[in-house]
């Protein structure tokens, strides 16, 4: 079966059906509710006791209203596609190898691909995938190659330079040039000047290599690709060691590797670079971590709970049950009662009730 | 009102549809609920809609940006319950669609529900909906190169190559 043909089934697959008259009858009162419900509320708020009252068995008997926006006529739905002739440019693909290309030499690493998009004077190469080299011709005024990849774009530039007779200079601005004389065979380059044969060399400026992004590396991660992703974060860390979510990711690597050293040690890191939310998860990830050491535990789970959000209940409990480990009984019974009483009902409840029993 | 009821008559199926398509660990149930709320932001926002281009896209911008945002809300919450049971050493990292992939009855749904989310919302825009890559583009908000880059990639994914 083709792709095509695969996707075709998919698309039956996951076909809906319309909805029924219930549904749009739902969703036409559901529309109602929150247009009727914007000029109800003022007038309740306002009034107290009797009056209070009397507006609240008023609204109940008032007709809905429709929203001050709504439409008063039925839309017009599917409105037919404007007309536009666009002139598509030449498109063509280049595989892994060697081309030419006019008089530009391009070579498509292994597993690449690249469409070329020829439009005239201006040759774009579109890089889908892999890697491109690319060795540019000099190109007439007008004529520009560039080689774009997502929302990126790098054009070939041409060679600008300036020559000046006395003293004899040469002043590079963009490009490469070649200057033969006297005593003299050598490549200047952009930012370059030779004045009677001496040269001053630009600064060289350090390019910062690119870092793999945040969602190739979860990629890698969930494809099982743990070595890669590894390599991948300790390279962005190493140029950014503030990149919280890069040591969030490289701690659920660590845990799902079976090291729970090195994931703890990732979710310190967030604790201390994060902001709250963040800080208050990795406390939370390194403490379920670090279950049946309770020394370390505590500390984590009670600043955890000093801010307790709805994870509250579950730290509780494991706070609690590490201090009974701990010998610190007064504390780990506070800490139980506390879970009792702020979420009865719950499992987290029960196992509270279960530990203080044991005890 | 008349008319919000015979808008998603017409167009329910195709919103509900195209969000289980970006979203398969949503299900029916997610997908209605996205659905329903895309047509009532619709009807909120109406004065918004300057009737530029077909109204199926403007409702599937809505509804696409409606499944992101539940995605990106269902994951969060789904992180930290996940791992308020774990008491083994090492949190395994689930993500969402992985319960879609195993949930799959055929290959190409377990291949779709393991691509990343940005290439299955093209795969379904242009390969489903028949949309061209500049509609797809507008809808999504991106460079018609991403559009072209991403359908590549994905199509490599599900080993359909070029």
């Amino acid at each position: 079966m083709s792709l095509d043909d695969e996707l075709a089934e998919w698309a039956e697959q996951t076909r809906q059906p319309a909805p029924n008259r219930s549904e749009i009858s739902a969703l036409v009162a559901r529309a109602e509710h929150r247009g009727s419900g914007r000029w109800a509320l003022p007038i309740a708020l306002g009034a107290t006791g009797l009056a209070a009252l009397a507006a609240l068995v008023a609204l109940a008997v008032m007709p809905a209203q429709p929203p001050k926006d709504a439409p008063a006529v039925a839309i017009e739905d599917d409105r037919p596609e404007p007309s536009l002739v666009i002139e598509a440019p030449d498109r063509r693909s280049l595989s892994a190898g060697q081309h030419a290309l006019g008089g530009d030499q391009i070579e498509v690493a292994q597993d690449g691909f690249v469409e070329v998009i020829d439009g005239g004077l201006a040759t774009e190469l579109a890089l889908r995938t892999g890697q491109v080299t690319v060795h540019a011709a000099p190109r007439s005024a007008g004529e520009s190659l560039s080689v774009t990849h997502d929302d990126w774009t790098v054009r070939v530039v041409g060679t600008r330079f300036m020559v000046v007779d006395d003293p004899f200079t040469v002043r590079v601005t963009e490009g490469v040039v070649r200057v033969t004389g006297p005593d003299t065979d050598t490549t200047l380059r952009a930012g370059d000047v030779l004045v009677e044969g001496q040269i001053q060399r630009a600064k060289p400026t350090r390019i910062a290599p690119s870092l793999p992004p945040l969602s190739e590396l979860k990629q890698l991660l969930l494809d099982g690709r743990s070595d890669a992703a590894r390599q991948g974060l300790s390279r962005r860390l190493a140029a950014s060691p503030n990149d919280v979510p890069a040591w969030t990711l490289l701690a659920q690597l660590e845990g799902r590797a079976g090291a729970p050293d090195a994931a703890v040690t990732a979710w310190r890191e967030v604790i201390s670079r994060g902001n709250k939310a963040e800080a208050q998860r990795a406390r939370y990830e390194a403490a379920v971590i670090l279950d049946g050491r309770p020394a370390e535990v505590v500390p984590l789970l009670t600043a955890f709970l000093a801010d307790p959000g709805p994870l509250a209940p579950e730290a509780g409990v494991r706070l609690g049950r590490a201090l009974l480990v701990l010998g610190r009984d007064a504390e780990a019974k506070a800490r139980l009662q506390a879970v009792i009483d702020a979420s009865p009902g719950t499992s987290s409840a029960r196992e509270a009730r279960a530990l203080l029993r044991a005890d | 009102m008349q008319a919000l009821g015979h808008l998603y008559a017409r167009h329910g199926a195709g919103v509900r549809s195209l969000v289980l398509r970006c979203d398969p660990s949503a299900g029916p149930e997610g997908a209605d609920e996205v659905c329903q709320e895309t047509f009532l932001t619709f009807y909120d926002t109406l004065s918004r809609y300057e009737h530029r281009g077909a109204l199926k896209r403007w409702l599937y911008g809505i509804a696409l940006k409606k499944a992101r945002n539940r995605r990106r809300r269902w994951w969060h919450r789904l992180g930290i319950r996940q791992r308020a049971g774990a008491e083994a050493a090492g949190v395994a990292v689930h993500h969402h669609d992985i319960d879609a992939r195993i949930d799959a009855h055929t290959r190409i749904a377990a291949l779709m529900a393991a691509l990343p989310a940005a290439q299955r919302e093209v795969i379904a825009l242009v390969h489903i909906e028949g949309l061209s890559v500049q509609q797809a583009a507008e809808i999504l908000a991106i460079s018609d190169n991403a559009v072209s880059t991403r359908l590549y990639r994905a199509r490599a994914a599900l080993g359909g190559g070029r």
